[in-house]
């Protein structure tokens, strides 16, 4: 009796483990971000994709799309593809992403998920699809607004000191030249009377 | 005849001095240097605020004829203040210049003298006045504006800057060009 109970024990405790080898998986965290401060039509917008895969199994065929979060009539691709694929992400791995896009309008504009899919196991057909964080609404400052804010004017300011200079400087030295002239004078004759 | 010639002269000579016309030169001076004052910091709002001519034309043209308009009485305004000032300190002087002038002339009496002094006085200051009445809005207008567009105003848009910054710089040269005793 005791011993078929140890044995029923066992073999419960045998299959849970081998079950939750088989319920193990692996999920992707996918994070989606603007690497810029700003956002300025027509620089370069840098976003960077981080894909992690959290579980303790290999995950294959990992297929990120984001096509429709940057439509080719409002950002030209510069650098990197949209639709990157990887045939596997080791367990517990980080993955990077790097896309340079250049924003052709200006304005409020609105970024959704990237889709990512991917295969859990090699023999296992099935896909599985996930979703990054999103950026949401963007602000993309024209460059003439970028300019006015940060630019450093040095020659602009140059120029105007050049430019305003003569209005200031030669009334000045002509109000100066006679009044030194009189005062001189007056002052000549006190130290020459004084003399006396 | 000679006297009533000489009276008028002398009448002649204190309207000059008492009076707040100007002359045609001055006039013309004053509203040269204003509009060119007036005009100089475009460049500025141009170049730094990026606001291009074709879209503000409108704004540009009010401002700079309100801002010459204001910077020309204040010229007028400091000019007459200042050449009374400056005519009691340059009289002693001008008597010393005019006496040098007249020492070697005998035939010259005292009245002509007193004349010539007068009027060399009058011009003396006249010039000092207008120059420094020029130097000194030049200087003051230009430092306000800067000061308005580029610190108090830096953060609005580019039209309230520009018309907030000329209006109160030309208002606070102009308020304070006649306010001074």
């Amino acid at each position: 009796m005791f011993y078929k109970i140890t044995l029923l024990i066992f073999s419960l405790i045998i299959s849970g483990i081998f079950c939750q080898t088989d319920d193990e998986e692996s999920f992707l965290f996918v994070t989606k971000q603007t690497v810029n401060r700003f956002i300025v039509q027509d620089k370069e917008l840098t976003i960077k994709y981080s894909l992690y895969n959290s579980g303790p199994t290999t995950v294959f065929n990992v297929n990120l799309n984001d096509i429709h979060s940057f439509p080719q009539d409002q950002f030209e691709l510069l650098v990197g593809t949209l639709n990157p694929k990887w045939e596997r992400i080791n367990a517990d791995t980080n993955l990077t992403h790097v896309v340079v896009l250049k924003p052709k309008q200006s304005g409020i504009s609105n970024s959704t998920h990237a889709v990512v899919t991917y295969q859990k196991s090699e023999k296992n057909a099935e896909i599985q699809k996930t979703y990054s964080s999103e950026i949401g609404d963007v602000y993309i400052m024209t460059s003439r607004e970028y300019d006015r804010r940060f630019s450093s004017h040095i020659i602009d300011w140059i120029l105007f000191t050049a430019m305003a200079s003569p209005c200031i400087v030669f009334p000045f030295f002509l109000w100066f030249k006679s009044k030194s002239k009189y005062e001189l004078l007056v002052t000549k004759e006190k130290s020459a009377k004084k003399a006396q | 005849m000679s006297n009533q010639r000489s009276t008028s002269h002398d009448e002649d000579l204190l309207l000059q001095n008492f009076s707040r016309n100007v002359t045609t030169k001055s006039r013309a001076l004053f509203s040269g240097n204003a509009a060119v004052v007036s005009a100089i910091p475009l460049w500025l709002f141009w170049r730094i605020h990026q606001m291009d001519f074709s879209s503000y034309f409108i704004h540009f043209i009010l401002g700079t004829i309100a801002s010459t308009y204001f910077l020309n009485l204040a010229y007028q305004n400091m000019k007459f203040i200042l050449k009374h000032k400056i005519a009691q300190k340059r009289e002693e002087a001008v008597n010393r210049e005019i006496s040098k002038l007249f020492a070697n002339d005998k035939n010259a009496n005292k009245k002509d003298k007193d004349d010539r002094v007068l009027t060399r006085k009058n011009e003396v200051a006249d010039f000092e006045a207008t120059t420094f009445s020029i130097f000194y809005n030049n200087a003051f207008y230009l430092v306000c504006l800067i000061i308005l567009s580029f610190f108090v105003f830096k953060n609005f848009s580019p039209t309230v800057n520009y018309l907030f910054s000329v209006v109160l710089s030309t208002a606070v040269v102009f308020l304070f060009s006649t306010g001074q005793k």
